[in-house]
């Protein structure tokens, strides 16, 4: 049961075993493929197991393993046909979440993610403050001697992403110095921060909340020290955000 | 039947009348008792004497063989001596055993100094931890299940 507890964990806790909460259907698809996925390998380790305990067992006391699983055509058509068949029913699903994720329908609005050694800088691209340039802003952990009680060590920073719920968000990711990588586990994001490239992904944030995540391509020694953080919250809170920028 | 008339004669010519005698007399028990504790100490043709004395034994029906001249012979065959000698004594094996207790001794006190003078984060404290969730509940943080923060006692 404590196990249990630490799963499906929206921010990461300590022990975590299992997936972080989703919010989006991209992350839903995703803990729902491994589900299925993991279905499949349950049976067949079970079978596999199964026959090979039989095999064992009931060496030659049984006609059954004697007659059947030595030696026979039909068997050996079943052994090549069956695996083939579970492999298909894992990467039909598995390729159809891939385009899903993959494809970029009609953004409402763009969030530009660089990241840099060691932090990240944001820039709202569809947003221009007073002087008529382009929202932007750089986003650093908060060090641990300037921790206020309740923050998250390794995971706070000084100025999180706001993004707005059920709104279509693209984010175009890219690099200044060093391959990076923009992950962000509870919206099923994972996508490499390549200098020189423009990459995108999107998500529809379907909860309000925060998230969590993390540089995932090592980077350098502070590769550690990056975290992203995402608030998600109302249009009119995401508005009034950008109206305070 | 004829090939045994055959035989007989060029046996009896390879075979000399002393090889017979000295095969068909159990060698002494004092020179094959306790071979295993001096083997290694006799001069060669003593070794040699053996050897052969012994080998000649076995040309007999083994059954023939006197339990000393058995032991003797399993000994120089396969026993402990020469290249088949183990690689530590008993007493080194103590000192192996030992040793390695003590380094894995060292390690784990190397280990436990090391745990117990790290630097310990602020954050790992349970008041730290509970305000950690009041922020998470605070903000929504995971609906469908748990968000502790808490695991310092």
């Amino acid at each position: 049961m404590y196990m249990l507890n630490n799963m499906l964990n929206d921010v990461p806790t300590p022990w975590g075993m299992f997936f972080q909460d989703s919010a989006t259907p991209n992350m839903e698809g995703m803990m729902e493929l491994h589900n299925n996925v993991m279905f499949y390998l349950c049976m067949m380790l079970g079978f596999v197991s199964y026959m090979l305990y039989n095999m064992l067992t009931t060496y030659n006391h049984s006609v059954l393993p004697y007659k059947y699983l030595y030696h026979g055509q039909f068997i050996e058509i079943v052994w090549t046909t069956f695996p083939a068949m579970i492999l298909l029913i894992i990467a039909f699903p598995s390729f159809i979440l891939l385009y899903i994720c993959d494809e970029v329908i009609a953004p409402a609005m763009t969030i530009k993610a660089m990241g840099l050694q060691w932090y990240w800088k944001y820039e709202y691209s569809d947003f221009i403050d007073d002087k008529g340039e382009t929202i932007e802003f750089e986003s650093y952990m908060i060090p641990e001697d300037l921790l206020e009680e309740g923050q998250l060590r390794q995971l706070d920073v000084d100025s999180p992403i706001v993004c707005p719920v059920d709104t279509h968000m693209r984010f175009i990711v890219t690099a200044a110095d060093v391959i990076h990588d923009f992950a962000m586990p509870s919206l099923g994001i994972k996508i490499d921060a390549v200098p020189g490239r423009l990459n995108q992904t999107s998500a529809l944030i379907q909860r309000e909340g925060v998230y969590y995540g993390q540089c995932s391509e090592l980077c350098g020694v502070m590769h550690s020290s990056m975290p992203i953080k995402i608030e998600a919250v109302s249009l009119g809170e995401f508005l009034a955000w950008i109206d305070e920028q | 039947m004829l090939a045994q008339r055959l035989l007989k004669p060029n046996l009896l010519k390879t075979v000399s009348k002393s090889q017979i005698r000295l095969a068909s007399t159990a060698i002494s028990q004092a020179s094959i008792s306790g071979l295993d504790k001096r083997w290694e100490n006799l001069p060669e043709p003593e070794k040699k004497t053996v050897i052969d004395a012994l080998s000649e034994r076995q040309k007999l029906p083994w059954d023939q063989l006197t339990a000393q001249e058995k032991k003797a012979a399993y000994y120089i065959s396969f026993g402990e001596w020469g290249p088949r000698r183990p690689l530590y004594n008993a007493a080194e094996k103590r000192t192996i055993f030992w040793g390695t207790v003590a380094g894995l001794g060292i390690c784990t006190a190397v280990f436990l100094g090391i745990r117990h003078f790290r630097n310990v984060p602020k954050t790992m404290h349970k008041d730290w931890q509970e305000k950690s969730d009041e922020y998470l509940k605070s903000k929504h943080a995971n609906p469908f299940s748990h968000y502790s923060q808490v695991q310092s006692k």
